[in-house]
């Protein structure tokens, strides 16, 4: 490894750059010093091999587990059970690992629907949190763990206040808002269509966006399509576009 | 695989091994970029390429030298992705990286292999993610001390 000094703050563009995380005018200019600097090139490829390293130490080393842990499992399970079941997870790591580091085959083992879901949901953004002492202290402080990405204790706080207020267009909307963030669209779904109950209420238009794209992610494209169109999305005739185009 | 090796003076459990091996051969190339594949299927002959070239290498070795090849195919490796001094170096961190202190394996695994942020290993470290960022330079900072005076 040839010693050349990358500063902490060199290491972090530079790991920014290689995760796609560096907005677009500095990633063209990243780029261009690339390609222009030899030094920053030879900065660039260490860090990148560095990175390549630790992975595939880590997989290494979990591998190593699985072979261990089944070849010494029980007298009657035997080399040949653990050598199918090696086999069958390294077939499974290899696809998982394929598809993770594959853009293009990521088309290939995710469908249309799911593949619209992903670009067009971008998580709630929360409300704006007072922590006042009153009854709406339990709220707020299921707000800051929403926004801090704790998606399971902010439901965890507002499920046991809804025991309480059923029918609040707020507490659902932001209950299902939680399910959808963490990846559980199906149970996210009865939430909204409480809020919807409501046509008056500050979310009406929300749930309706959010609803459609929970039942996209779920494959359930036709009822999708009837609650995209009721929202008041701006992305709402892209994305109707979108699937009308499938 | 495993029939392959079956069929060429091998058994089970060698072609275990080799399937781990080129396993870590081809996600290595697919990290690197030195082979995107373009469908499952693509990726499945390289792997299997992958296999076999590393079972004639065994074939080849010291330990089959007495051995009279007679299939033609065993004497025509497959071209791979291959970079010389890149993969010396690869070894050469992971080498190293064995002697780093636990803490810093434990950073370095959670983050580039797990793929925590450093908000989610700070929370789990109870540290502030300031701290966690520069633990996690510090670690690589090591790493790259100790391959540098290997090279020495």
């Amino acid at each position: 490894m040839k010693n050349i000094h990358i500063t902490e703050e060199e290491y972090q563009e530079i790991e920014d750059f290689l995760s796609g995380n560096l907005p677009p005018e500095k990633a063209e200019s990243f780029t261009h010093r690339v390609d222009n600097d030899q030094e920053w090139r030879e900065k660039v490829r260490m860090v990148k091999l560095t990175t390549t390293a630790i992975r595939e130490k880590a997989l290494e080393g979990e591998l190593k587990q699985i072979h261990l842990g089944n070849s010494s499992k029980s007298v009657f399970s035997g080399r040949k059970k653990s050598r199918v079941i090696l086999f069958t997870l390294l077939a499974a790591a290899a696809i998982i690992t394929f598809f993770l580091v594959s853009p293009i085959v990521t088309h290939l083992f995710i469908s249309d629907n799911e593949r619209l879901f992903s670009q067009y949901y971008q998580p709630e953004a929360g409300l704006i949190t007072a922590m006042g002492v009153s009854e709406t202290y339990e709220f707020d402080r299921g707000m800051i763990d929403y926004k801090m990405g704790k998606y399971e204790e902010a439901n965890r706080r507002w499920l046991e206040l809804l025991k309480d207020h059923k029918n609040s267009d707020t507490l659902n909307y932001f209950i299902g808002s939680g399910y959808l963030a963490m990846g559980k669209a199906a149970q996210s779904v009865d939430f909204f269509k409480v809020v919807l109950q409501t046509k008056e209420s500050a979310f009406y238009n929300d749930a309706n966006w959010y609803l459609g794209l929970a039942l996209l992610d779920m494959g359930r494209k036709e009822e999708a399509v009837q609650y995209i169109a009721a929202s008041d999305n701006e992305q709402k005739e892209k994305l109707l576009a979108d699937l009308h185009a499938q | 695989m495993e029939r392959y090796v079956k069929e060429n003076r091998g058994n089970a459990v060698q072609a275990e091994d080799i399937y781990q091996e080129a396993f870590l051969t081809v996600w290595r190339n697919v990290q690197l970029e030195r082979f995107s594949p373009e469908s499952q299927a693509d990726f499945s002959a390289y792997l299997f390429r992958v296999c076999k070239n590393k079972w004639i290498d065994v074939l080849r070795s010291k330990s089959f030298k007495s051995e009279l090849f007679t299939d033609k195919e065993l004497n025509r490796k497959a071209e791979t992705e291959y970079d010389e001094e890149e993969d010396r170096l690869i070894d050469l961190i992971k080498l190293h990286f064995d002697e780093l202190g636990d803490s810093c394996k434990d950073l370095l695994s959670k983050f580039y292999y797990s793929k925590m942020s450093m908000r989610e290993i700070s929370e789990v470290k109870g540290w502030s993610e300031a701290t966690a960022r520069n633990s996690k330079y510090r670690c690589i900072q090591r790493l790259r001390e100790l391959i540098n005076r290997d090279s020495q």
